[in-house]
């Protein structure tokens, strides 16, 4: 038997403009900063392009709350997202890896909504513990 | 003491995000005053990027005047 052990929760709201507006203006070297290759390829492939970078965006802000540092003490792109996936999945690298495995995160939960030209993202980090009988 | 060249690239950057140049000095405060949401910051900082190479980070625990971001965008290209 094992149980769920919520260890971080994290919400934010991305503009899909003015996440289209950044990706715009940028080249793929300067946007490295912020998405992965793996996510600017994946964004970049589809029709929903605009909708799926506001995504990106709102899932790593969301993640960096749920690691309680928010984006201070972790760069954006140690957080990638994979939309690819019938739910969006979470990998982490470096210093978010260190931070989650402090907090004893061991998967994430990824739940999103489309509001008018806004993405919501809500992330639940978690654990699964045995559970003695 | 600013670089006046660094601070008049702050200013232009912070132009094109749509701030006014009457909000700007360099004791205005990136958050308090000029109320910049993250996508804005992250525009900063890939701004920054693209015009002199440097990798700055904005999302700080605490506020930073223009001023003081000017120091450190120094402290970066010298490095």
């Amino acid at each position: 038997m094992s149980k769920i052990v919520i260890k971080g929760l994290g919400v934010d709201i991305a503009s899909i403009p003015k996440i289209a507006k950044l990706v715009d203006r940028f080249d793929c070297e300067t946007l490295s900063l912020v998405f992965t290759d793996k996510e600017r390829d994946y964004c970049q492939s589809i029709d929903r392009r605009d909708v799926a970078y506001a995504l990106c965006f709102g899932i790593k802000e969301a993640v960096s709350k749920a690691l309680g540092v928010g984006l201070v003490g972790i760069d954006w792109y140690e957080i990638e997202t994979d939309l690819a996936q019938k739910q969006p999945e979470v990998r982490l690298y470096r210093k978010a890896e260190i931070q989650a495995q402090k907090l004893g995160i061991q998967r994430w939960l990824v739940d999103w909504w489309e509001l008018q030209d806004c993405v919501l993202a809500n992330v639940i980090g978690f654990s699964e513990e045995q559970i003695d009988e | 003491m600013v670089a006046a060249s660094t601070f008049g690239i702050l200013v232009d950057i912070l132009k094109e995000l749509g701030v006014s140049e009457t909000q700007i000095s360099p004791n205005t405060f990136i958050y308090r005053d000029l109320q910049l949401d993250s996508t804005e910051t992250v525009e900063i900082s890939l701004a920054l990027k693209r015009r002199l190479g440097i990798k700055i980070k904005l999302e700080t625990r605490q506020d930073k005047t223009l001023a003081e971001l000017c120091q450190s965008i120094e402290s970066a290209k010298s490095q």
